[in-house]
């Protein structure tokens, strides 16, 4: 099974199936999205209730961190008191023992009256073991068995869940269960250490950590976020970049060499087709991965140990002047990696204009293909000042992001409350196969969705430089670039500058491919020499704001158009806001540029 | 009677009443926030979100909302329910 299991904003949000077998025997697991009651509103609070209701599994699973007992027995009191199979599995158990205290399993099954599994993600076989539990527990329909809530107090009130569900009568009805519970279950010791038999639950767990005291507060834990990220682009891009590099060398150029070699014989276009066309777009998607999966380690890691709960407390009462809160932090700060897995990581937060507003703001976030494009382009024409020339584009289009959240926020989304409520998780090391399964998951999601797209989309791209006559001054992308020319002036860009900004829609490193191909056949010169003597730097300038702020690529457009149903009509509002706006951007830059005399 | 957001560190308090939208509501509920409910202040510093020890966890609370939870001061030890 690939599937992570988070407590907090990565709390599983998707429903994924997955099978297992085991001694013989096919188990389907259907990993229900991760929610913190079965009553509220939100689609995935919908889609679980639904699900369980249905009775179609032979057995429940309700997975319970073990350090937050007394917050999460409610919830599973909520699933009680449906007429289902349940069986409990505890997680975090080896960090109550840390802590000095502990959980007995057996005395909470016999207090709670399902059948309790401890597992722990670190151990070897734990997974099997609970799985093989479980399937035991379906067979021999054990879990059915247990003292129930007698007639259940949600009787009448199921079987109107669509209808009539008031969310908060059922949670009135099901809280007088859920404190009873509490109270059969926990056994507070006062000195933090229970006795055999006893399932204790710690007398003052609930205390701030003691780093928490600076990691909330609004000035230092600003700095130290800071330096987190500040950190996490400088690992990311030290050890990405030069893995870039490496995979390029060890693995693109031998391909394009040996396929140069193995299509001599063949007419030219097959292998400028093989070589400029698709490998030029796989091997860019090859060569990203890498840089990918070191910043979504970093992300991961930070995720699972408990800090980017504090980093959304710090960020609260600025994402407010966007009329988001403090848990849009992460899926906006994910789009300096890829926009996808940004979009995608806006599903942790509650349905409705926060949610939306988020998804449409991930994509102006400048993500890593975009950010190559400047850091070559900086390097190419400001030498030592490219970092800073860079720094500042990135700035200019932050600026934007707030920019269209205030506007969106101005024409919708009244009336709605955006307010931060979250559960601040106790710290723990980060559990190192479950990062490794989610960078796995979220590094395979980049590689499927856009490389499948990419190649499609650099083959037609390139079919679009080549033809009619195989030869790019003449093709058809140069005719709608040179058409465009007139435009793209007014912000410094000739028609090949236009014409790379436009190729960066297939995906935004192609770009700088793109300028490859364009500027080819100046008398063996380098690109970079090529560009030094052919654009000026304040084209140069312009069209790194106009590539920072472009529509964004068809990949992140996909996922958009899914994750925006119902609500498409903000989608072209986006979309379009950010072409127009790229533009305008290009033209001041370029124009401020001219002033300043570069 | 007072506010949440007004609650200094480290001060008690029982929860008594919720001014919230219905998804908000259930939200503040499911981890613990409900009336009659005893909270204990562990993050305040007068802007950002309001940080509460409630049933034995710890929930951040947009300022925004910690202005709308009405709360009675309750020193701890004392009995008040």
């Amino acid at each position: 099974m690939a599937q992570h299991t988070g407590n907090w904003p990565g709390k599983t949000v998707e429903v994924a199936v997955g099978n297992a077998a085991l001694d013989g025997c096919r188990v389907r697991i259907v990993d229900l999205p991760g929610t913190y009651s079965l009553f509220a509103g939100s689609p995935e609070e919908q889609v679980a209730r639904e699900y369980i209701l249905a009775g179609e599994a032979d057995l429940v699973l309700v997975v319970l961190n073990a350090l937050n007992l007394e917050q999460e027995l409610p919830f599973l009191a909520e699933v009680l008191a449906l007429p289902v199979p349940v069986m409990v599995v505890l997680t975090m158990l080896d960090m109550t023992r840390r802590r000095g205290y502990t959980v007995d399993t057996s005395f909470l099954e016999e207090r709670l009256g399902v059948p309790v599994a401890a597992l722990d993600g670190r151990r070897r076989g734990s997974y099997a073991r609970v799985l093989r539990r479980a399937v035991a527990v379906a067979e021999e329909g054990s879990a059915g068995a247990a003292p129930r809530l007698p007639s259940g107090p949600l009787a009448g009130l199921a079987g109107s869940a669509e209808s009539g569900w008031d969310p908060v009568a059922a949670a009135a009805r099901v809280r007088p269960w859920a404190d009873a519970l509490l109270e059969r279950a926990l056994v507070p010791v006062p000195d933090g250490r229970g006795g055999p038999g006893a399932a204790t639950c710690p007398v003052r767990g609930d205390d701030l950590e003691p780093a928490d005291r600076w990691l909330t507060h609004p000035v230092w834990g600003l700095v130290f976020l800071l330096g987190v990220l500040g950190a996490t682009f400088w690992l990311t891009f030290n050890i990405g970049i030069p893995l870039q590099a490496w995979m390029e060398q060890t693995l693109v150029v031998p391909v394009a060499t040996w396929l140069e070699r193995a299509t001599a014989d063949a007419p030219a276009w097959v292998g400028a087709l093989l070589v400029d066309g698709l490998l030029a777009g796989a091997g860019t998607v090859a060569t990203f991965a890498p840089l990918l999966a070191v910043f979504f380690t970093l992300m991961a890691v930070l995720e699972d140990s408990g800090y980017m709960a504090r980093a959304a407390v710090v960020t609260d009462r600025f994402m407010h002047r966007l009329r988001l809160h403090g848990k849009s932090f992460l899926p906006l700060f994910m789009g300096f990696g890829c926009s996808v897995p940004a979009i995608l990581g806006a599903r942790t937060i509650e349905w409705g204009w926060g949610r939306l507003l988020t998804v449409l703001l991930a994509p102006v976030v400048p993500c890593a293909g975009r950010l190559a494009v400047l850091t070559y382009i900086g390097g190419v024409f400001f030498g030592r000042g490219a970092t800073l020339v860079v720094w500042s584009i990135v700035g200019l289009a932050l600026l934007f992001l707030v920019g269209f959240g205030v506007v969106l926020s101005r024409f919708s989304g009244r009336g709605e409350q955006y307010e931060l409520v979250m559960e601040l998780p106790a710290y723990r090391l980060p559990d190192l196969r479950a990062t490794w399964r989610l960078v796995g998951r979220r590094v395979g999601d980049f590689l499927v969705r856009a490389g499948t797209l990419i190649i499609a989309a650099s083959a037609l791209v390139w079919a679009a430089g080549y033809l009619p006559g195989g030869d790019l001054e003449t093709s058809y992308i140069a005719r709608f670039g040179r058409w465009l020319e007139p435009v793209g002036l007014w912000a410094g860009l000739d028609w090949r500058l236009v014409v790379a900004v436009l190729t960066g829609l297939v995906a935004k490193e192609n770009s700088v491919a793109a300028l490859g191909v364009l500027y080819a056949g100046f008398g063996g010169a380098t690109l970079t020499e090529t560009l030094r003597a052919t654009v000026s730097p304040a084209s140069a300038v312009a069209f790194m704001a106009v590539v920072a702020l472009f529509v964004p690529c068809v990949a992140a457009l996909a996922t958009l158009w899914r994750e925006t149903s119902g609500q498409r009509l903000w989608l072209a509002v986006v979309v379009a806001g950010m072409a127009v706006s790229s533009w305008a951007a290009g033209f001041v830059v370029y124009r401020l540029a001219l002033l300043a005399g570069l | 009677m007072s506010t949440l957001d007004a609650l200094p560190v480290g001060s008690a308090a029982v929860i008594e009443a919720l001014r919230a939208g219905r998804s908000l509501t259930v939200r503040l509920a499911s981890l613990g926030l409900v009336p009659g409910e005893r909270v204990r202040v562990l993050v305040n510093y007068g802007t950002g979100p309001v940080v509460v020890a409630v049933r034995g966890g710890r929930v951040a609370v947009g300022r925004g909302q910690a202005r709308r939870i009405l709360v009675r001061p309750a020193p701890e030890g004392v009995d008040v329910v």
